[in-house]
């Protein structure tokens, strides 16, 4: 075989061994979650969750009955059901703010961690307490079944902080079958 | 000259040449054999409408069903109401709530619904295995489905006598 052709397969064989190396997805691709980009007020759908995001405000009080709490809140109002199966629960609800994630309270009653029906949507709220300096900024909203959503659909709503509607009082919506 | 060179390179590596005919095909076969093994190991004995079977040590079926509107549930929302005759022989009976599973259409599962709707109490009426009933029983279930799921269903009936063996009850509500 002449030589040049010889360098010519060697060079050939690199760049085709780059190329692979650079189109080989990271490790963690393998088990990444499949992200469904939400809307307020369009439903969106995962494997096993379909929600529709009704609105999204800020408020420095939250009630829910009785109970009442000041703060820096964050109130998500939302319809969501199960898809194909049974169990489910809304275990994933969180809102990531930079490198900060803040999980759904669990001080009022609410969506959180509710058990969901399949083809029969839940109404309600989630509602996240954030320290008093979080009240600029991107962040987004994830919900998902289950806490370690690798390799499931996570629905994901982009919020800014800073836009959102800021009354100084939310009453949450009490947690219910929405056509109760 | 090269065509006698290429003969030559065939006979050489000819014995390489046939294990990797024969190896090539004997490795993906058991590979692919292994994974299937894995993948599901139930095995589902289907169950006619109306009929029973003997399942685990005891007679299960027949299974009666039937849509119900209960109070309380949301609107366009309904309940499948099942009974499954069960004959556990004399011998304490362990068995798990079926699940209802829609077997056209979305092929959506649904967990049995019946200690969160709002049905009259009846002292009478058994709802779980119970290992204390060793006489024939009824076990009635009540799952919640939305309007538009009117099946064909069938329950996935499930005793740890006879793991990893599970029945699949055909219903018609």
């Amino acid at each position: 075989m002449k030589s040049w052709l010889q360098w010519t397969i060697g060079a050939g064989l690199v760049v085709a061994a780059w190329g692979v190396a650079a189109l080989t997805p990271p490790e963690e691709a393998r088990e990444a979650p499949f992200p469904v980009r939400a809307v307020i007020g369009e439903p969106a759908s995962g494997r096993n969750i379909e929600t529709t995001i009704a609105d999204v405000r800020r408020a420095d009080r939250v009630t829910a009955g009785a109970w009442s709490a000041d703060g820096n809140w964050v109130v998500v109002d939302l319809t969501v059901e199960a898809v194909m199966t049974e169990p489910a629960s809304l275990a994933l609800a969180t809102l990531t703010i930079g490198d900060r994630v803040f999980s759904a309270s669990e001080r009022p009653k609410s969506l959180a961690q509710s058990a969901l029906a399949v083809g029969i949507p839940l109404s309600g709220s989630l509602a996240f307490e954030l320290p008093t300096d979080a009240d600029q900024g991107e962040g987004t909203l994830s919900l998902a079944l289950h806490g370690d959503s690798r390799l499931d659909s996570v629905i994901e709503l982009p919020i800014d902080l800073g836009a959102l509607p800021h009354p100084p009082s939310i009453e949450l919506e009490p947690t219910g079958w929405t056509n109760g | 000259m090269d065509e006698r060179m290429t003969r030559g390179w065939w006979r050489r590596n000819a014995l390489p040449l046939g294990l990797i005919v024969v190896l090539a095909p004997v490795t993906a076969a058991a590979i692919s054999l292994n994974a299937w093994q894995d993948l599901d190991s139930v095995h589902r004995t289907a169950v006619a409408v109306g009929d029973d079977v003997a399942y685990g040590g005891a007679d299960v079926g027949p299974v009666r069903a039937r849509f119900d509107a209960l109070e309380g549930i949301p609107r366009g929302s309904r309940v499948v109401a099942v009974e499954i005759d069960v004959d556990p022989h004399g011998a304490a009976y362990p068995c798990s709530a079926p699940k209802l599973i829609e077997t056209g259409g979305k092929h959506r599962e649904w967990q049995d619904a019946t200690l969160s709707l709002d049905r009259p109490y009846d002292p009478d009426r058994v709802t779980y295995c119970d290992s204390e009933l060793t006489a024939p029983f009824t076990l009635s279930f009540d799952y919640l489905v939305p309007g538009d799921a009117s099946g064909p269903f069938e329950l996935e009936f499930a005793s740890s006598n006879a793991v990893p063996d599970v029945l699949r009850l055909a219903i018609a509500p």
